[in-house]
């Protein structure tokens, strides 16, 4: 939203105040202003001139030789284009070394075989308004040599830029007029008051025909005047629009933009023939309506509508329509200056995708009050500018039940303000009543509390509770000011975070001790590189609003992400990525699981790591041969992981058609209970030597068949019993023979060795 | 006697050393054979003598031994400066190496800093409801603040956390009415990337709720938080701001900590001094009574940060989208 420090003045005096001191404590106090734009600066230069003589460029059928008196001892040689150049006029002449807003230098040139010394500048070239018809023309009296800066008022000025965002919550700020107020505030200098009752003075001609249908409407007000037509935009309304960004589109729509840019409030202009019976409500869902810019709207059931004869002509606070559009031969308007519901325009407008200045203010919760002043402030410019205007009814205004809500009164305890902010403000009351009074909060404040009462133009959502208030106070009282204190609190041990402990563990991990990268990776699936990869993964939820068609499957597994890194990094060396996310199960339940992929790694190094993991964090895992049907898996190297009967994840080799030579895993870290996990007493060292002994058996089944049989052997003096090695089917096992007692010797030795041996035996296990 | 030693003192070869054992500590050396000759003495002289000797030899063995020592470590060392010389300025090559994200590690380094603080850190879910991430932080269904986010909505009616503000309920819930707690996570919005937006990103969130918990504790926590995590004094600024979750409400800027808040030809700051961190308040009495905390008796503050943005600026990452990319040349190249 952009604010003219210019127009600022009119309410406000802000003599000895720079505009950097406004932005800055607007910034503090207020809201966020992202960038003051200096307009018209540099050109001083630009300086009344009069055109002595004009004649036609003897090599062009458009150009004029011109002598221009600027107020020197010699007229100046100009060569210029314009139609309207001819002797006699009054101009302003951009003299050598200006700088024109857009950037262009004027400096000597020849166009065509003449010299020029300078430029008759149109209203355009210098900025001022979007008048680009030919040169200025200054009234006769114009003094010849004066800078053109001090002939147009309005020409230099600073427009300082707010971020919306900043000022959502307040929709008194929407409007030259409220920003001045604030400012009046924060620098300690009175508001100029607005005489809200002009409107009154016609209160005694023929109301006109409203009637509110629809409790979104708050208020609406509606007044007829004629005589309109002919009326020249003035200067100043243009100046002023064109440097907030909008051009003229003649006097009638100028005058309601102003009004809205002033008070904050919008206003609408129909032409009077088109409106009779004024009714504001709903129109039969699927009725056809056209705006004034042409936009194609079918009504739904929530769209609130201006009606005619119950016919609809604007689009409540979001656009006027067509058919009842002022044009510039209308010359009997009836204004609307109204109050609707913010959240019934913001869905209307966010529904036909129109954001027009009108909804943006609409949607903030506007004051209904605010109705008055700019219906008043109308009539005075209606006055001042079109003095033969008739006023042909009274400002006819009728509201819901909603906008007549008794005043709103809230009680702050001054505990809670010196509470609430850490700072004691018991020797405040000054300023604290000289803020409030002059935001307008009318405050009471006795020796325990501060009673305001909220003025309209903050009531609606904004200022409710206490803490409101409390927020006026401080953000005036200054929150530099607030000397930082360390809480007073209880000094308790913060519980652990225990799966912030484990995933950072299980990081550390992967990344230092075994070259892994950790990466991220959206919660749902790449669907096309997965498609290109051949894979399909299960999805229990769906973006309904997906940003790119297709990336709305919620992934229940994290490897098909894993590979959809590693196929984007197929051109790495060594592959190997893991992440710790989140997935939705078949149950719509949201678990953690950690998943990565390996490329050049064997199956084996991978299970051993994944093991290695969780050993890490006591937690013994299995594999177990267990086929799947998903499809990215070789077709049988690929296992259940256990931990104790639960399965909790799985690993394999990838199936090479979908990436080659690549081993994955993923663990459900969610079904892990990482918080039970057993002491594990510190190894108890015999101080006696200990023999190890290896055999190999030659073993046709997995291995885990071969450990089930040799877990039946127990002998107490075989203190571990450990896979050394695998060739193919050979499993070379050993034991290791130790007594706490004593050093055992050969014969005893010999005879566990023997032992062993029967033991193999015994089970059809043979000796390789 | 004292020739022996001079003598021995002198060696400054093994051989030599040898032929000076053999003439003298061998069994048929000077000493050995002096020893052997007491036997002749008379008793009373041969006790008084044999002592004498006896140190003599002791101490002439000893330098012996150290003699022996150093001439083979002398020896050993001469031998292996002939050992050819290791290149050692070659750098490692072929190493396949590990990394963690840049989130975590920035992560890593908040969450610890807040836990000496006393703050629980709590670890939140991705979906969520949409009581959680709206209506329990006092964004009701007819709020302009809804439009501020673009949701990803599912299709069971639940959404994609648009901000860490949606555990707050949780917490408030499971840990309150007297809590500090910080939850860093993963938050997602419906907006097109380009070099400043991701889809998906991290935020992490603080509060404090108690009893008088006030605007000046807010400031000093947070200026404590930033001043450890930057390793030195940081300012904190605030500035009113609107979030519908906090009354009063403020954006809050740090002093700039790669400019030590001067501006000066800084890209970080833009010259300004100040970094825009993030948002952050009085929690609203209505998040309070929402989730069952008496907003009369309790209050307290929240603040919240992007840990992407800390991290992109942490590691001067110029394209967020690096982040969410899995690239591995570029994470790789992340150190700690």
């Amino acid at each position: 939203m952009k604010i003219s420090v210019d127009w600022l003045k009119d309410y406000v005096d802000l003599k000895g105040i720079t505009t950097q001191q406004i932005a800055e404590k607007l910034t503090q106090i207020t809201c966020e202003v992202e960038e003051v734009i200096s307009v018209g600066q540099g050109l001083e230069s630009v300086v009344v001139g009069k055109i002595l003589t004009c004649e036609t460029h003897p090599q062009s059928d458009h150009l004029h030789l011109l002598t221009v008196d600027i107020g020197q001892e010699k007229p100046l040689n100009i060569v210029c284009g314009a139609p309207n150049a001819r002797a006699g006029i009054i101009v302003a002449v951009a003299t050598v070394g200006t700088v024109m807003p857009d950037g262009m230098k004027i400096a000597p040139t020849k166009i065509r075989g003449y010299e020029s010394f300078g430029m008759c500048c149109s209203y355009a070239e210098l900025g001022y308004k979007d008048d680009n018809d030919g040169i200025i023309e200054l009234s006769a009296k114009t003094k010849i040599g004066t800078p053109i800066t001090k002939v147009l008022k309005g020409l230099q000025d600073d427009i300082i830029d707010i971020d919306n965002i900043s000022v959502t919550n307040r929709p008194d700020l929407w409007g030259h007029y409220g920003m001045a107020r604030e400012l009046a505030v924060i620098f300690n200098r009175p508001l100029k008051a607005i005489d809200a009752t002009l409107v009154h003075t016609y209160d005694n001609l023929p109301k006109l025909k409203i009637k509110i249908e629809d409790e979104h409407c708050l208020s609406y007000g509606a007044i007829k005047i004629s005589n309109l037509g002919g009326v020249t935009s003035p200067d100043i309304i243009q100046n002023r629009l064109y440097k907030l960004g909008h051009n003229s589109h003649g006097f009638l729509v100028d005058l309601t933009n102003y009004l809205m840019f002033a008070f904050g409030n919008p206003l609408h202009a129909f032409d009077a023939n088109k409106v009779d019976k004024i009714s504001v409500g709903m129109v039969t869902p699927g009725t056809q309506f056209i705006t004034l810019k042409d936009n194609e709207i079918t009504a739904t059931k929530d769209m609130l509508f201006i009606k005619s004869n119950d016919l609809p002509i604007a689009l409540a606070g979001v656009m006027g329509g067509k058919n009842s559009e002022v044009v510039a031969s209308t010359t009997e308007v009836v204004f609307e200056i109204a109050t609707f519901n913010a959240s019934n325009i913001r869905r209307t407008s966010t529904a036909v995708g129109i954001r027009s200045d009108a909804s943006l203010r609409y949607e903030k919760s506007l004051d209904p009050e605010l109705n008055w002043l700019a219906a008043s402030e109308l009539l005075r410019l209606i006055r001042e500018y079109a003095p033969q205007a008739q006023i042909q009814s009274a400002f006819t205004r009728v509201t819901s039940k909603i906008a007549e809500q008794p005043p709103l009164k809230i009680i702050l305890p001054k505990k809670m303000l010196n509470s609430y902010t850490g700072v004691d403000f018991g020797n405040q009351d000054e300023m604290v009543k000289c803020k409030l009074t002059a935001l307008g909060f009318a405050p009471q404040i006795t020796a325990n509390e501060i009673v305001v009462t909220v003025p309209s133009w903050r009531r609606w959502k904004d200022i409710t509770t206490p803490a409101d208030v409390i927020e006026e106070i401080v953000r005036n009282y200054g929150y530099q000011n607030i000397t930082p204190v360390a809480p007073k609190v209880a000094i308790v041990p913060a519980p652990a975070a225990p799966n912030a402990q484990v995933n950072d563990a299980l990081k550390d991990l992967l990344a230092w001790k075994y070259a892994f990268s950790e990466v991220h990776t959206n919660i749902w699936y790449d669907t096309k590189v997965l498609k290109r990869l051949g894979v399909e993964a299960p999805s229990y939820a769906t973006v309904a609003n997906p940003f790119n068609q297709g990336d709305d499957q919620i992934r229940s597994l994290m490897l098909p992400s894993m590979l959809t890194v590693a196929e984007n990094n197929k051109h790495q060396p060594d592959v190997r990525v893991f992440e710790i996310g989140r997935v939705i199960n078949e149950k719509e339940i949201e678990n953690e699981h950690l998943a990565g992929v390996a490329v050049g790694m064997d199956y084996k190094t991978v299970s051993e790591m994944v093991t290695d993991l969780f050993a890490h964090l006591g937690i013994k895992i299995a594999y177990q041969l267990q086929q799947s049907d998903l499809n990215f898996w070789h077709p049988t190297n690929h296992a259940q992981i256990l931990c104790g009967k639960t399965v909790v994840g799985m690993i394999g080799i990838i199936h090479p058609q979908v990436m080659s030579n690549a081993v994955g895993f993923e663990i459900n870290l969610s079904q892990i209970d990482f918080q039970n996990v057993s002491k594990e007493r510190a190894p108890i060292l015999s101080k006696f030597p200990k023999t190890e002994l290896d055999f190999t058996f030659v073993w046709k089944n997995n291995y885990a068949a071969l450990d089930t049989i040799w877990s039946q052997y127990h002998n107490p003096l075989v203190t571990k019993r450990c896979l050394k090695a695998v060739y193919g089917n050979k499993f070379t096992l050993t034991f290791t023979v130790s007594s706490t007692e004593k050093t055992l010797d050969k014969t005893e030795i010999n005879k566990i060795h023997q032992e062993i041996l029967d033991f193999a035996a015994q089970n059809n296990v043979q000796l390789g | 006697m004292d020739d022996i030693e001079q003598e021995l003192e002198q060696i400054q070869t093994e051989p030599e050393l040898a032929v000076f054992h053999k003439n003298y500590l061998s069994k048929t050396g000077k000493l050995t054979m002096m020893l052997a000759g007491l036997k002749d003495m008379l008793a009373e002289q041969r006790a008084e003598a044999g002592k004498r000797l006896n140190e003599l030899k002791r101490k002439i063995e000893i330098k012996f031994f150290q003699k022996q020592a150093a001439l083979r470590a002398k020896a050993v060392n001469e031998k292996l400066k002939q050992d050819p010389l290791i290149d050692i300025t070659i750098p490692a090559i072929n190493q396949t190496q590990g990394s963690l994200h840049p989130i975590t590690l920035i992560t890593r380094r908040i969450t610890e800093i807040c836990r000496s603080m006393g703050f629980l850190v709590v670890d939140g879910n991705e979906v969520v409801s949409e009581f959680e991430n709206f209506d329990a932080v006092n964004i009701p269904s007819d709020h302009p603040a809804r439009d501020m986010q673009d949701t990803f909505w599912l299709t069971n009616g639940k959404l994609l956390k648009t901000q860490t503000s949606a555990m707050q309920n949780e917490i408030l819930k499971k840990y309150g009415p007297v809590v500090s707690a910080i939850f860093p996570g993963r938050c997602y919005r419906n907006e097109a990337t380009d070099a400043r937006h991701e889809f998906a990103f991290f935020q992490c969130e603080g509060m404090m709720v108690g009893k008088d918990i006030s605007i000046a504790n807010l400031i000093y926590v947070l200026k404590t938080i930033l001043s450890e995590v930057y390793g030195k004094e940081i300012n904190v600024r605030l500035r009113p701001g609107f979030f519908p979750f906090v009354e009063p409400g403020f954006e809050y800027d740090a002093s700039c900590p790669f400019c030590n808040g001067t501006g000066k030809g800084c890209n970080v700051c833009k010259g300004s001094g100040w970094i825009e961190l993030g948002g952050c308040g009085m929690i609203h009495s209505n998040v309070l009574e929402m989730a069952g905390v008496d907003s009369k008796q309790y209050q307290g503050f929240a603040f919240g940060f992007g840990l992407t943005r800390l991290a992109m600026m942490q590691y001067a990452i110029n394209d967020v989208r690096l982040l969410n990319s899995g690239n591995l040349e570029f994470l790789r190249g992340i150190k700690r």
